[in-house]
């Protein structure tokens, strides 16, 4: 299948020094507050996972969120699911847009998902070139 | 539709990169200016609050690494 368009972004190092394929979007959250954030491309998060303090920064209300539980490599913990969209926009792609229900957990890292970014872009990473690509069609 | 030459997608994901290390904020928020760390809290609400955070600074999150599989 030809691409209409394809972009690529190196790895970025994290904190413990390992390169992985990390992206910036932009989520406009109930607010309408705009704010750029940096999330890892997960394949293995269903849908998008952030820390629990963009609840605030975006603007979600408690009638805007149900309680949850989600499984992850430590065990279950306490979330939080959004029942609100935020506007997304990968930075740089502004020209496609689309939305977000985030889960909120307590971590500090942000990972972009299959349900709602995934969907929107079909994604590519190469471990050789050290690349995180993105393609459209989805 | 009129995308974005790779180059400008590139060149606008780099825009937001810090330009220092972050690793003596594991575990904080950190206020971003031009890639430059201006404020540090625990909390991303208390940090929005400091006197020398602007509107348009970006706040991030240090973690310690991915919560997921990962080489130690």
């Amino acid at each position: 299948m030809q691409d209409d368009w394809t972009g690529t972004v190196p790895y970025r190092h994290g904190t413990d020094g390992q390169p992985r394929p990390y992206l910036w979007l932009t989520l406009t959250g109930p607010n309408g507050s705009s704010i750029p954030i940096i999330g890892l491309a997960d394949s293995g998060a269903d849908k998008t996972v952030l820390p629990r303090d963009y609840i605030n920064l975006l603007g979600y209300q408690p009638d805007d969120l149900e309680p949850t539980q989600v499984g992850q490599v430590e065990g279950s913990a306490a979330a939080w699911d959004a029942k609100a969209p935020c506007e997304a926009t990968v930075v740089g792609v502004e020209e496609v847009s689309f939305q977000i229900y985030p889960l909120f957990v307590d971590t500090l890292d942000p990972l972009w998902g299959r349900a709602d970014f995934m969907a929107a872009f079909r994604v590519s990473v190469s471990e050789r070139r050290q690349e995180l690509g993105l393609h459209l069609p989805a | 539709m009129a995308l974005k030459e790779r180059k400008s997608f590139r060149e606008a994901q780099e825009a937001f990169e810090p330009k220092e290390d972050l690793t003596p904020y594991i575990g904080r928020w950190v206020a971003l200016r031009a890639g430059h760390v201006v404020a540090n809290d625990i909390d991303a609400q208390a940090l929005r609050q400091h006197p020398e955070v602007r509107e348009d600074d970006v706040l991030v999150p240090v973690s310690r690494s991915h919560g997921g599989y990962f080489v130690a």
